[in-house]
C-alpha cells in the first residue's frame, strides 16, 4: 500500500483490499441524498441553471438586456460556489478575481458542478451594482449600491431606497428573461450546446 | 440599520394590499403597526425574549407617526428582537459555588430536587441583572409597487417577520424565489426540467 492508502485504512475509509468501506460508501450516499434534496427543493436547480446560463452570458460583451431603456451587462467577481447532485465532489468554492473565467472552473461547470453563489457587478448604464446572489431564494446579499447623488439626508434614505428596489428589480427581470429562453426549444437546441462548447473549449 | 448605510443583504417579496383610499389606507398600516408594536421584555418577568415593529431611525420609538414611517411611496420601520442569555457557564459557575457554600453550612451535598430549585433561583437572578442583546431589521415596502423589502437573510428571522406583516396588515407576501417566479411565468414542471447536459453530464439520470 502506498502511504495515502496507509493513512486511509487508518482512518477506516478503505479495506485491506484497498476498495471504499462500507460507511464511507454510506457516509458519501448520505451526502449525495442530501445534495439532490437541495438541488430540488424550491426549483434551487433552476436558479443555478441561471447562474450558469448568465456566467456563460458574460462572456459576450452584448447587452443582456434593455432595462427602463438602458442596457444591463453583468460580469462575475472574485468568488463562486458550485453545487453537484452526482460525482465525489458535491461542493466546490473558487476564489480569485478571474476565477469564475478560469479553467479550473469551467472544468468543474463541465462535470456537472452549477454555481449555487455568485459575486456579481451589474450595471445598468452608468450605475454598478456589486452584490452576491444565491440560487436557492434569488437572496441578494452584502450589497454595495451605487454612489448617492443627493447631499440632503432626508433624500438619502429615498434614493436608497430606491436603488436597493432598483437593484432587485434588475435581477428578477433578467431571471424572468432566463426563463423566457428556458421555456423555449431555442435552449436545448442551440444554447446548451453552445454554453457546453465553451466549457470545453481551450482543451 | 443597512437602510440607512453600508451595504444592503436582502430578501423581497411582492405584497399588494386591497384597493383604497391613500388617507384611510395610511392609517390603517401605521394602526397595524402599533399594534404589533414592540414592547421590552420585564425585568422581573420570566420571557427571554420580546420582538415587534419600532420605527426606522429610533429603535424606542413606537408612535408610529405618519412622517417617521412614510418615505415617498415606501411604508418603512424595523423589526426589533431583544433577547436575554444567561451565560451557562456564569450559571454552572454560580451554581457550584452555592452548592458549595450549602454543604459547609449543612455538612451534606444538596439534593438533586434543592439543586434543581437553586439553579432556576440563580437563573432568575442572572436574568435580572444581564441587559438584552438587541437586534433590528430593517423592512421597506414600496405601496405603489407592492414590493417589500426585508434587509435580513437569516431564514428563522424572515420567516418570523413575513409571519407578523401578513398577520398586522392582513396581507400575503409572496418571495421572489426562483419557485415562485416560475409558477408566475405559468411554467409547469412537465414542460421545464433540469437540463440533463448541465446537471448531471455523461448519465441518463440523477442517480
Amino acid at each position: 500500500m502506498s502511504r495515502r492508502q496507509d493513512a486511509a485504512f487508518a482512518r477506516g475509509d478503505i479495506g485491506v483490499d484497498g476498495e471504499a468501506t462500507e460507511e464511507t460508501r454510506e457516509a458519501a450516499e448520505v451526502e449525495r441524498a442530501r445534495a439532490r434534496e437541495q438541488f430540488l427543493a424550491g426549483k434551487t436547480w433552476l436558479g443555478r441553471e441561471f447562474l450558469t446560463w448568465l456566467l456563460w452570458r458574460s462572456e459576450s460583451s452584448d447587452a443582456l438586456l434593455e432595462f427602463h431603456g438602458e442596457p444591463v451587462h453583468v460580469l462575475f467577481g472574485g468568488r463562486l460556489t458550485l453545487k453537484g447532485v452526482t460525482g465525489d465532489v458535491i461542493e466546490l468554492t473558487v476564489k480569485g478575481t478571474e476565477a469564475a473565467y478560469s479553467k479550473v472552473n469551467r472544468f468543474a461547470l463541465e462535470h456537472g458542478l452549477l454555481i449555487h453563489a455568485a459575486k456579481l457587478k451589474l450595471t445598468l448604464g452608468e450605475k454598478e451594482f456589486d452584490f452576491t446572489l444565491d440560487a436557492q431564494l434569488l437572496d441578494i446579499r452584502s450589497a454595495k449600491l451605487p454612489d448617492l447623488l443627493t447631499d440632503d439626508e432626508d433624500d438619502r434614505i429615498q434614493e436608497r431606497l430606491f436603488l436597493s428596489e432598483r437593484l432587485g428589480d434588475l435581477v428578477q427581470t433578467v431571471f424572468i428573461h432566463f426563463l423566457e429562453l428556458r421555456r423555449t426549444p431555442e435552449w436545448k437546441n442551440t444554447i446548451v450546446p453552445e454554453i457546453l462548447d465553451w466549457l470545453r473549449a481551450d482543451k | 440599520m443597512p437602510l440607512l448605510k453600508g451595504s444592503v443583504s436582502l430578501t423581497r417579496f411582492r405584497a399588494d394590499l386591497p384597493h383604497e383610499n391613500a388617507a384611510s389606507q395610511s392609517e390603517r398600516l401605521l394602526d397595524a403597526l402599533r399594534l404589533r408594536a414592540f414592547e421590552p421584555i420585564a425585568v422581573q418577568g420570566e420571557e427571554e425574549r420580546a420582538a415587534g415593529f419600532v420605527e426606522l431611525e429610533n429603535h424606542t420609538a413606537t408612535d408610529f407617526s405618519p412622517t417617521a414611517a412614510f418615505q415617498g411611496d415606501w411604508l418603512v420601520f424595523s423589526w426589533r428582537v431583544d433577547t436575554i442569555r444567561v451565560s451557562a457557564a456564569q450559571l454552572r459557575e454560580e451554581l457550584a459555588a452555592w452548592s458549595q457554600a450549602f454543604e459547609n453550612e449543612h455538612e451534606r451535598p444538596p439534593s438533586r430536587f434543592e439543586k434543581t430549585e437553586a439553579k432556576s433561583a440563580l437563573r432568575k437572578e442572572l436574568r435580572a441583572v444581564t441587559p438584552p442583546t438587541t437586534k433590528v431589521y430593517d423592512v421597506a415596502w414600496n405601496l405603489s409597487t407592492g414590493t417589500l423589502q426585508l434587509f435580513c437573510l437569516s431564514r428563522k428571522v424572515v420567516d418570523e417577520i413575513q409571519a407578523a406583516i401578513e398577520k398586522s396588515f392582513d396581507v400575503t407576501l409572496l418571495p421572489r424565489s426562483p419557485q415562485v417566479l416560475f409558477d408566475e411565468q405559468g411554467l409547469q414542471d412537465a414542460h421545464v426540467k433540469p437540463t440533463p447536459e448541465l446537471c448531471w453530464p455523461g448519465l441518463t439520470s440523477m442517480i
